[in-house]
């Protein structure tokens, strides 16, 4: 019902937090071949900021960013971590980079520009969203995860690790370390 | 938005201590919500049909603990009340009725645990379908099936916690009502 061609997009509805910025519903649409686009609404419809993303390789994602006549992109290669059921995370934001970890050494904060702040101020939810998302997705499905529901899991890591570099929220940081520890052991290479 | 969409809600805070991960919501006249665990799996169902313009049925069910209810809209505008029955009684909702007079329904623990959990569903439910509605041509509010089926599946969890007790749902499901009632019979 979710994945496919014609399938109708999916709505859930803004938290209270996200109906403050405008945001009244979300829509996601996403296929198994490959693709998906998160869209939050407006009261009349109108797209406030829509998030596109795709696989780039074997375990990385490559999100955009839309939001008014700005675009944004968000790269993620996510890879096993240190410890047992934790990523590491290196994720590329409009050219400058960090490393998301559960290490204090390699832990890299991007500076922001306006344009940036607003947008990860409005997806502060996407992480979450992105998850029930994918969990949604997986449960549709006999053999667990496949392509759609890991390119939505990989897109709530890829959002967390931008609020993380860019923020330093921790409930982001932990949020990203444990879902990409999902993605590796679940989603390597599911849409190759 | 005249497509019947499939809504995930995140877990109300009740729901979630439940084992809720998610709701899944596929509305239209014979609407089907379902909780899900973190795994996917079935932890309750709502069962909501419409059984005449203005008449519903909800059985909702999780394991073992089961709770069955119908409900009538009776009237419009500021005369508008619900009649809802369960277990051989009836009690009123609207306006003109006591608080004393609306909590009239007689359910076990479990039970209106389970409509609780349910009628914690009423406000997502109607505020989307407003959403959605209002999303249409602003001259002509847009309420298709979409938003007319969340509204009927908001009404439906919302007079069950109301008859059941939970006050504080009683005006929104009759707001929800009218509404209905105004867009979509």
């Amino acid at each position: 019902m979710f994945a496919g061609n014609d399938a109708p997009a999916v709505l859930v509805p803004a938290s209270e937090r996200a109906r403050g910025l405008g945001v009244r519903w979300y829509e996601a649409n996403v296929s198994r071949s490959g693709s998906l686009s998160l869209t939050a609404r407006g009261a009349s419809g109108q797209m406030v900021s829509r998030i596109d993303g795709k696989p780039a390789g074997r375990s990385g994602i490559a999100l955009t960013i839309v939001m008014g006549d700005s675009q944004m992109t968000l790269e993620t290669q996510i890879s096993r971590g240190p410890a047992k059921g934790l990523a590491l995370v290196s994720v590329k934001m409009d050219g400058q980079e960090a490393m998301v970890s559960s290490t204090d050494d390699n832990q890299g904060q991007i500076e922001l520009s306006e344009t940036w702040t607003a947008a990860l101020n409005l997806w502060q939810e996407g992480p979450d969203l992105f998850a029930m998302l994918s969990a949604h997705e997986r449960s549709q499905s006999d053999s667990g995860h496949h392509c759609g529901s890991c390119l939505l899991l990989g897109a709530g890591v890829s959002v967390g690790a931008g609020l993380c570099a860019g923020t330093l929220n921790p409930a982001a940081c932990g949020l990203t370390l444990t879902a990409g520890g999902l993605f590796i052991e679940s989603c390597e290479g599911a849409c190759a | 938005m005249d497509a019947m969409p499939l809504v995930l809600l995140p877990p109300t805070e009740d729901a979630k201590g439940d084992g809720v991960s998610w709701f899944e919501v596929a509305a239209g006249q014979e609407g089907l919500l379902l909780a899900r665990g973190p795994d996917g799996s079935e932890i309750a169902r709502a069962e909501v049909k419409r059984v005449g313009r203005r008449q519903g049925t909800v059985e909702l069910a999780a394991g073992e603990i089961s709770a069955y209810y119908s409900f009538e809209l009776i009237g419009s505008g500021s005369d508008l009340s619900i009649r809802v029955d369960a277990g051989g009684k009836s009690t009123m909702i609207g306006t003109g009725q006591s608080d004393d007079a609306v909590a009239g329904i007689d359910l076990d623990p479990d039970q209106v645990g389970l409509v609780a959990m349910w009628g914690g569903l009423r406000d997502p439910l109607l505020t989307l379908a407003d959403d959605i509605a209002g999303s249409g041509p602003a001259d002509s509010a847009d309420w298709g099936l979409a938003a007319c089926g969340l509204t009927w599946m908001g009404v439906s969890v919302g007079v069950g916690a109301c008859a059941t007790g939970f006050l504080v749902s009683c005006a929104a499901s009759l707001v929800g009502a009218g509404t209905f009632v105004e867009h979509c019979v």
